[in-house]
């Protein structure tokens, strides 16, 4: 089986950032300042390196009506729960402050392959999504017999406090079935009568009725999603690894100086074909975080070994671009291409930002002093040496 | 189109506020009631022959509760090709192999314990390049492979291949060609949370281990499986993941650490503590591979490609991670970020006494669009198309199944 793409915003990438970058007026200007852009292919739809792909999550609801997420995937600063929280939320229809993620431990939550191939946000989002549906249909079922009582009581209330009311007609024994329900904000309410004040029930009071009556229960949901995509064959060449890919293409501005060889970044701009935005910060913090990354990598990066020795053991002597190298403008642009295999839409992007960076600046660097350099990182040394054998430096 | 409450808006961090505040607890934070801290002692060469290992004196030193070696405890196999050992017996085969371990009271003691255990070894020639470990009769690395069976190469057994197309007919329909030999270097992932782990068993025997991983599930199956080696059939490994301070991949293995955290805590029955500096997490973590990868590709008069040949030459290091796979995701951006009908891709993993690497972010992504990316430049350039246009002209297209699928 081959590699089935479904969105694709390659060709938006491609103009977006030739656009931001004034392509057609700084390609070839020289001045030892330079243009250079790359394009990249990830996968947005978990990897399926393993014979399982899969995810699971749990949500209990408690009597207060908070929602505790069981979910086997890794926060490690990437804002994964901040995803989950807003995926619960949305498709639940509670507050995000009423979600709260448990700890990933292997005694409490379902089976997950793993934090990796950009699929924590496009796992966790299906999941969420998929026990939300269950729960909804459970809660909508036994609110059939419930609703009408409780609501029967917020009207006695109602009534007490506004002795003048006159409660429209309507039977809500009658509208009371379970197609006709809507939860929204932690409050279950029918389609048809939204805004009636008491004609409304928080999902704790609800949870509360049916916990403590005979045979009383509570509620959780378990799935278990694994992704539409296939185990590829690796000897033999290759299977969709994953459901959707991540397409985009990032574009950079650099100057250099012919007299010491350093690289200096102008700008930046990556435009990424993201599916759907989930958490605009988060999303920002991932790509920034990856470019930063990438720039390390074309430019400053590498363990120096000697003998097989690693030689450059801390942070002095094995250099990560800080605040310093990172001071010019970066300019995102997300295309929404809304994958339907995506939970709202989305993709998964954790590292594609990462994957351009590097060839973007040498395609760069080619474009300001006319040398390419085809081994990383792209020290000013290199560029020295390569100045020198280049006879026609463009002034 | 949905009209959503929460997605696409701005959100707090759930765990925003307490990480901003200093309060959220990482492995660092972390102690264990009657927690000791271990030690490992590694290699002082790449390649050489365990002689013998000396720990007299580090037994005797005050607030030692153990020294372990591969002598005395069992042996327990590692590493996606289960090539690799908790602790290493024989041989010594990268300059960061684990000799010894300690559990000591305070983290002074064990360290000073570690460096007072000796080890004589009898130094091998290194193999530190792929090109050197390619030719015929050289050093062995590996003698045998998992299984027993004598190795006459250091060639992985690990296959990455795929051809689509006729890449012959697809190279004589170019006009323009172009190859190209590019190189990545090692690089480390720089989490900001350095590795570690706590390893704790209860009265029953069962663990439970509070780990730096990103694969919590198949790290219980790896660690389940260590705990038979060590003959606790059938007892379980429970696993807390605490605050993280990345993990950018070096959480997707089973991790040589933690087997001998998990042996110590077991020798001692006290909760054992292994928090790796960072001039360890520098020396002695497996970072991203270093590659060399050859392109030839060639494109029409209109531009459009037609052929396109890959080989690449992946440095393993002295054993084998799940970064291993690397190439699995190189041939999506060879393949598919492009429409190109003819395609060969092949890729070459070696042994060497160099460190060990495994996965980081983009998982051979960044290293196979780095030669691809910077070639269709020159290929674009050589056929004179401005390379934005040469990408357009190119680029791949929704709903569209792969070209050979």
């Amino acid at each position: 089986m081959g590699l089935k793409i479904s969105t694709c915003g390659l060709e938006e990438s491609l103009k977006s950032v030739a656009k931001k970058l004034d392509w057609a007026k700084k390609r070839g200007e020289g001045k030892q300042r330079g243009v250079g852009m790359a394009s990249l292919i990830h996968v947005g739809g978990g990897g399926r390196i393993y014979r399982s792909d899969a995810s699971g999550l749990i949500l209990k609801l408690d009597d207060f009506g908070n929602v505790n997420v069981y979910h086997g995937g890794v926060e490690m600063g990437q804002g994964l729960h901040s995803v989950l929280t807003m995926a619960v939320a949305e498709s639940l229809g509670v507050r995000p402050d009423k979600v709260f993620i448990n700890p990933t431990d292997t005694g409490t939550c379902p089976w997950d392959v793993g934090t990796h191939a950009s699929r924590g946000s496009f796992m966790a989002g299906n999941t969420a999504i998929l026990a939300a549906k269950k729960l909804r249909s459970q809660i909508f079922r036994l609110a059939e017999e419930v609703f009408p009582e409780e609501v029967h009581k917020n009207l006695k209330k109602h009534k007490t406090k506004n002795p003048d009311y006159e409660p429209p007609e309507f039977d809500v024994r009658g509208a009371a079935t379970e197609e006709r329900f809507e939860l929204k904000d932690g409050f279950i309410f029918l389609k048809d009568a939204p805004d009636e004040p008491w004609l409304r029930l928080e999902l704790g009071r609800f949870l509360r009725a049916i916990h403590f009556r005979d045979q009383g229960q509570m509620m959780t949901a378990e799935v278990f999603y694994d992704p539409p995509n296939e185990l590829p064959d690796f000897e033999k060449g290759f299977g969709n690894i994953s459901s959707t890919y991540v397409f985009g293409t990032q574009g950079v501005e650099v100057e250099v100086d012919t007299e010491t060889g350093e690289v200096k970044i102008l700008r930046m701009t990556a435009a990424h074909d993201v599916g759907k935005v989930l958490d605009p910060e988060g999303l920002r913090g991932q790509i920034y975080g990856a470019l930063a990354q990438g720039i390390g990598y074309a430019l400053y990066e590498e363990l120096q070994t000697e003998n097989g020795k690693i030689q450059n053991t801390n942070f002095r002597d094995y250099k990560i671009p800080t605040i310093q190298e990172l001071n010019f403008p970066i300019d995102l642009e997300f295309i929404e291409t809304n994958d339907s295999f995506g939970p709202f839409g989305a993709k998964g992007v954790a590292e594609s930002g990462l994957v351009p960076t590097a060839p973007a600046i040498a395609n760069a660097i080619y474009d300001a002093v006319g040398i390419r350099i085809r081994d990383l990182p792209i020290t000013p040394e290199k560029i020295l040496a390569a100045l020198k054998n280049h006879s026609r430096i463009k002034r | 189109m949905n009209n959503f409450s929460h997605i696409g808006k701005k959100a707090s961090r759930p765990d925003g506020a307490d990480k901003a505040a200093g309060r959220a607890l990482y492995i660092q934070d972390l102690t264990r009631p009657g927690m000791l801290y271990g030690k490992i002692k590694f290699s002082k060469f790449p390649h050489a022959r365990i002689k013998n290992i000396d720990t007299l004196k580090a037994k005797r030193l005050p607030g030692v509760k153990a020294v372990i070696t591969a002598y005395n405890t069992p042996e327990i196999r590692i590493g996606f090709l289960r090539d690799n050992f908790a602790l290493k017996k024989d041989k010594v085969r990268q300059y960061r192999d684990e000799v010894a371990a300690v559990a000591a009271i305070d983290p002074e003691i064990a360290e000073e314990a570690a460096d007072q255990i000796e080890v004589e070894y009898e130094p091998l020639p290194g193999i530190f390049s792929p090109e050197e470990a390619m030719k015929e009769g050289g050093p062995l690395i590996h003698e045998v492979d998992p299984r027993g069976r004598e190795r006459t190469n250091n060639t992985l057994p690990l296959k990455f291949h795929h051809e689509s197309g006729d890449l012959e007919s697809g190279k004589q329909a170019a006009k323009f060609i172009v190859q190209g030999q590019y190189s990545t270097p090692l690089v480390q992932q720089s989490c900001m949370g350095t590795a570690g782990c706590i390893a704790e068993f209860d009265m029953n025997n069962n663990l439970t281990l509070w780990a730096k991983t990103q694969i919590p599930f198949l790290a219980q199956r790896d660690f389940n499986r260590a705990l038979n080696d060590m003959g606790l059939r059938g007892k379980n490994t429970r696993i807390i993941i605490p605050a993280l301070g990345g993990g950018f991949g070096t959480g997707l293995d089973t991790h040589a650490y933690e087997y001998i955290a998990i042996l110590l805590a077991y020798r001692t029955g006290h909760p054992v503590k292994i928090l790796y500096t960072r001039d360890e997490e520098f020396g002695f973590l497996s970072p991203r591979q270093s590659t060399q990868t050859k392109i030839n590709q060639g494109c029409d008069a209109k531009g459009k490609l037609t052929f396109r040949s890959v080989e690449v030459l992946q440095d393993n290091g002295a054993y084998t991670s799940w970064g291993a796979t690397y190439p699995s995701v190189m041939m999506l951006p060879a393949t598919s970020l492009y429409r190109v009908p003819n395609v060969y891709f092949d890729a070459k993993l070696v042994y060497t006494n160099n460190t060990y690497c495994q996965a980081m972010r983009g998982y051979g992504n960044p290293e196979h669009s780095w030669a691809l990316e910077s070639n269709m430049d020159e290929l674009a350039e050589q056929a004179r198309f401005d390379p934005y246009e040469f990408r357009l002209i190119n680029s791949n297209k929704p709903m569209r199944q792969h070209p050979w699928g």
